[in-house]
């Protein structure tokens, strides 16, 4: 259990917004998914399926799932970052951070939690397609328009940023 | 920006998110399930608190409705790792491994429950041996003298300490003959030192002990000792007994077989000193 309550916490933080609800969410989530093993298909993959239970349950907590607004970046990332290469280099991929941030939540919620699921919980298509209850090849064309549309609120605020963070 | 820039750009901001804190769950979900029976456990039952194990200070005997878990063969290569007290984890298979399954060579089931257990040694050659306090039953047993009954094993990390108790008045015997508990401590952490598979049908449930959550395996099971890297060491001879696990405040596993109930074994644990 130790091995994924790190991964469904994060995505039902993202669902929240509040570490404590997210918490309680993961916790309920898990109850759940003990309860409901003998429905477990022998031939699925543990993990999405444990993580699809947690974010119905966290989205069953809030109304306006995946609005990010708790989504910050580390100070302490930043600070280390402002160590090399040089501090403005830093400061300017701190603000593409915070830029990128600002246009994920202007994303539709649709959008958001392909992105979030793929990208910022790392999880593969097959399992954000599991997580979201949606077939792979609908995961990819999601993604690809929400990257598309990401792109597009990044150009429009903050026309820099098109070059890059890393 | 190309696809692939912002797609590097999103994992890159997945690193420096102040994602929060990971809370340990382990407990809350244990705890839970002690106090939510499965059959109550519906969305409209009102969440309870996380079960905080620490603050409560007495022994607690509860939860004999406890949840149930009939074990699904559908869910055998799901589980693997999914819940373990201490050092001690469940997984759920449909069969017990045999060595062929466990991927080297394991010698098979020692021939006595004795004969699995380690070295024999005396209670006070025990404490010299590992760094946690060796704990004892009040049971009728001479544990002072080689051969009484202490058992030092040195497979796993840290040592193992196995206590074999006769059968005496309130304490039946096992199917090990004569045998009456056979009580398993050891040091462990987060990680599993040993694995207790549980095969189909066998139930497992989750009751409030000693001021947290123990797990109650009941029925004919299958224990697979790991070392460190989690690789199966060998299979030991354990009775078909119904074992009690949980791990106290300084974090050592304890492992109690016997034949008891549970409110008994229970009641048996409190005796430990």
């Amino acid at each position: 259990m130790r091995r994924h309550q790190a991964v469904a916490q994060r995505a039902a933080w993202l669902i929240t917004g509040s570490s404590e609800d997210a918490a309680d969410a993961t916790q309920e989530g898990f109850v759940k998914a003990w309860r409901a093993l003998d429905r477990f298909r022998d031939d699925a993959e543990f993990r999405p399926w444990l993580l699809r239970i947690v974010v119905n349950t966290a989205r069953n907590r809030r109304r306006s799932a995946w609005r990010f607004d708790a989504l910050r970046v580390r100070a302490a990332a930043a600070a280390a970052a402002e160590m090399t290469p040089t501090p403005e280099v830093a400061a300017v991929a701190h603000d593409e951070h915070d830029a990128l941030v600002a246009a994920l939540r202007r994303l539709s919620k649709k959008d958001r939690e392909v992105v979030a699921c793929r990208y910022l919980l790392d999880l593969s298509e097959a399992e954000t397609g599991e997580v979201l209850g949606c077939p792979r090849g609908t995961v990819k064309s999601r993604l690809s328009r929400a990257l598309d549309r990401l792109r597009a609120e990044l150009d429009a605020v903050h026309p820099a940023a098109a070059g890059g963070v890393s | 920006m190309t696809t692939a820039q912002l797609e590097r750009d999103l994992r890159a901001l997945a690193e420096v998110i102040d994602w929060p804190e990971t809370a340990d769950l382990v407990p809350g979900v244990a705890g839970d399930l002690v106090r939510r029976p499965a059959a109550a456990g519906r969305a409209t039952t009102p969440w309870l608190p996380r079960l905080r194990p620490v603050l409560v200070a007495s022994v607690v005997t509860i939860a004999l409705a406890a949840t149930v878990l009939v074990v699904s063969p559908g869910a055998r290569s799901a589980v693997a790792s999914w819940f373990g007290i201490g050092g001690v984890q469940v997984e759920r298979q449909e069969e017990a491994p045999t060595p062929a399954a466990s991927g080297r060579a394991v010698p098979p089931p020692a021939a006595t429950l004795e004969n699995g257990l380690g070295v024999p040694v005396t209670l006070a050659q025990a404490r010299e041996f590992v760094d946690f306090d060796v704990r004892v039953l009040d049971l009728r047993a001479d544990l002072n003298r080689t051969g009484g009954g202490v058992y030092f094993d040195q497979s796993v990390e840290g040592g193992m300490v196995h206590i074999v108790y006769h059968v005496q008045a309130g304490l039946p015997s096992t199917d090990s003959k004569g045998v009456g508990a056979l009580l398993t401590q050891f040091q462990g952490g987060d990680e599993p030192t040993f694995t207790k598979e549980v095969v189909r049908g066998q139930d497992v449930q989750f009751l409030e002990f000693d001021g947290g959550v123990a797990m109650w395996v009941t029925g004919r099971s299958h224990l697979l000792l790991r070392n460190a890297a989690g690789e199966p060491l060998r299979h030991t001879a354990r009775l078909s007994a119904n074992a009690l696990v949980w791990v106290d405040r300084r974090g050592v596993t304890y492992r109690l077989e016997t034949a008891l109930d549970p409110d008994a074994a229970m009641e048996l644990a409190e005796t430990l000193k």
